[in-house]
């Protein structure tokens, strides 16, 4: 086998990949600025609540409020405190119950410190004829960072002075539906 | 030459490969092609590729988007590039890494018609399929997608990384027919598998009107299968020198063991046309040693928290909604932790081709291609298909073969593939007297700019080859 200026071929070789490649008209920098968005859209809690729930076991008398307490500790996790830079929150009432409620969900810290506080008032309607309410709360900065700090939710329901208060026997539901759609950035 | 050599290795360590190796196969000079088809024609007598130097191959590719895709310097915003290139991508795209380097590589002819080859190298093969569905729903969330159900079923991937210890035998039977057959063992180093997952998660208007949405888990089966990662991984587990020392034992036939088999011919009608197929890599891992596997099922559906007001809270002043959510999810959506053995099967891949010689040498004294001495010509084509998880992928190319001096042979390929329409390629052969070099690469047109290519071939190697004809 015949022995040639083998190194000369070579390096043309290579000189051909060198002159002929690159990598141009691209900026890996941009990689930095990856930053995924996504909306998470999420039912949040719900209740139905009769005239039983009003009225005091004890006297059979309409109560003055009413209050239950859920633990939401993801509102107060790193993700959370991390990557949220806006909520919305929906309430929607229908209520059926010839009564007028003014309603608080209070956002609280584990020391029971307020930290968002979203008030709606759910007007009287009837078994035939229920009101339908719905309020939106934007939760933006500043009080976004006060909202992070959460971790439970007080659902307050107070029933203003009436002339027609609620009796055992009163007919009509007041139901919550809520959602929460939350807004992420990485 | 070192200083040359050494360019080279350093200009190709940073190019992306394919996973056919289209001009290596049936490029008869080079001594690895009996690692494409064990049937080859080969003429030498005796060879020995230098240790860890003899084949050093890389593959990346992407079958529906290319870096110059997503980081073109074009002033539009990346996360548009990226939003776009997700709907663009269907769940059938994959991303395939594929690395190969020689340990030992070396054969012997017994006699006329018998040549034996044997070798070890060490192999990474990494496929993974777009998983559309989860990369929609983490890059956009589910707002804008009520109603869809964002399916479990996308997520496949299987990656592995093993040494292969081997013995080949090539047979001359006739004038007109080799046949070749190569067993392999596996040791496997690590190993991760996921494939036939099923179930949906859908957010959707209630249907019972209670609350706005529901949530719904439906039919969750999903697996995750691994091997040789549990042990590297644990929390026990803070000596990397240990973990080094189990790494080099897998090597060397310590990991899970498997058996493969490669089958391949040529056949010789005339001297003029050659038919040559081959199987690779027919053979299989059996994973019981480290094995850990997570398998998730269940169906769960949520409207929420329903809050009932209850007469009496607890020590909190609290009702436990949000726990009792919990405990209901994790009751009815399960992880288990499995140590089961499993088997996984190795990407088989298949071969075939026709090649025509012809133009007849002058006088010369050669050991031209493929053993028709009078030709120094070849042209062909040749149909690769390696299966895959979910489908096999194909490539169809068309090549020309010049065997341009004693000391040079080339090759030239033009391919179709799932990656690009217009893939060429370029091989090389070089001997000096016992020493052989070789390059083969493809997607050349790409390398004007590698970051617009989705895939880039190439292998490189040297051995020393001693033909007594010499």
């Amino acid at each position: 086998m015949k022995i040639l200026k083998f190194p000369y071929l070579h390096l043309l070789f290579l000189c051909f990949f060198i002159t002929t490649s690159c990598v141009s008209e691209v900026d890996f920098d941009q990689a930095e600025n990856i930053s995924p968005t996504p909306v998470l859209e999420a039912s949040l809690i719900v209740s139905n609540l009769e005239a039983s729930n009003f009225i005091d076991d004890t006297n059979q008398q309409e109560l003055l409020s009413i209050s239950d307490v859920v633990r939401l500790n993801f509102i107060n996790s790193d993700f959370f405190v991390d990557q949220l830079v806006k909520a919305n929150l929906t309430f929607q009432f229908t209520n059926s119950l010839n009564r007028d409620f003014n309603v608080d969900f209070i956002f609280v810290t584990d020391a029971n410190e307020q930290r968002y506080l979203a008030q709606v008032e759910v007007l009287a309607g009837s078994p035939d004829s229920p009101t339908f309410i719905e309020s939106n709360f934007l939760i933006e900065e500043p009080d976004l960072s006060l909202f992070v700090e959460s971790t439970r939710l007080i659902y307050e329901i107070t029933l203003p002075p009436t002339n027609t208060p609620i009796a055992p026997s009163t007919l009509g539901v007041l139901k919550l539906e809520s959602k929460s759609t939350f807004y992420f950035e990485f | 030459m070192r200083l040359t050599i050494t360019y080279i290795l350093l200009f190709y360590s940073f190019l992306a490969f394919s996973q056919n190796k289209e001009v290596l196969y049936d490029f008869n000079d080079i001594p690895q092609t009996l690692n494409l088809n064990p049937g080859a024609l080969i003429e030498f007598d005796k060879h020995f590729g230098i240790p860890l130097l003899s084949q050093f191959h890389f593959n990346f590719g992407s079958s529906g988007v290319s870096a110059y895709d997503i980081f073109k310097d074009d002033g539009v915003d990346i996360n548009t590039k990226i939003g776009n290139a997700i709907t663009a991508l269907s769940d059938k795209d994959y991303f395939t890494i594929n690395q190969q380097l020689e340990i030992i590589n070396g054969g012997w002819r017994k006699d006329e018609n018998t040549y034996f080859s044997y070798g070890i190298y060490e192999e990474a093969d990494v496929i993974l399929y777009f998983p559309k569905d989860l990369a929609t729903l983490v890059w956009e969330g589910n707002a804008n997608y009520i109603g869809r159900p964002f399916s479990l079923s996308d997520i496949n991937l299987k990656a592995e990384l093993l040494s292969v210890f081997h013995f080949g035998i090539n047979k001359k039977l006739s004038k007109k027919l080799t046949i070749g057959g190569r067993a392999k063992i596996y040791s496997s180093i690590a190993n991760v598998k996921s494939a036939n997952n099923s179930g949906t998660f859908t957010t959707r208007p209630s249907t019972s009107g209670d609350n706005f949405y529901e949530h719904t888990f439906q039919s969750l089966d999903g697996l995750i299968q691994t091997s040789g990662i549990a042990s590297l991984l644990g929390d026990e587990n803070s000596d990397v020198g240990q973990d080094i020392k189990t790494l080099r034992k897998r090597i060397l036939l310590g990991g899970d063991l498997g058996l493969g088999f490669d089958l391949g011919f040529t056949y010789q009608p005339k001297d003029q046309h050659a038919i040559t197929g081959s199987i690779v890599d027919l053979g299989a891992i059996f994973h019981s040693k480290d094995v850990e596997s997570y398998h998730l099922n269940g169906s769960y559906t949520t409207e929420g928290l329903e809050l009932v007001f209850p007469p009496l809270l607890d020590i909190n002043g609290e009702t436990p909604y949000w726990d009792d959510l919990e405990d209901e999810f994790n009751e009815n959506i399960k992880i288990d932790t499995l140590k089961t053995k499993y088997v996984s099967w190795r990407s088989t891949k298949l071969n075939a081709s026709y090649r025509y010689n012809f133009g007849k040498g002058i006088g010369q004294d050669c050991d031209c291609y493929a053993g028709s001495k009078p030709y120094l010509n070849s042209v062909g084509f040749q149909l690769f298909t390696v299966f895959r998880p979910k489908r096999p992928q194909v490539a169809v190319t068309a090549f020309y073969y010049r065997r341009l001096f004693d000391f040079m042979k080339l090759k030239a390929t033009y391919t179709i593939d799932d990656f690009s329409a217009y893939n060429i390629g370029l091989g090389a052969s070089f001997n000096i007297g016992a020493f052989n070099m070789y390059f083969t690469g493809n997607n050349l047109f790409e390398l004007q700019n590698i970051s617009k290519s989705q895939s880039v071939s190439l292998q490189f190697g040297m051995n020393l080859i001693f033909d007594s004809d010499d």
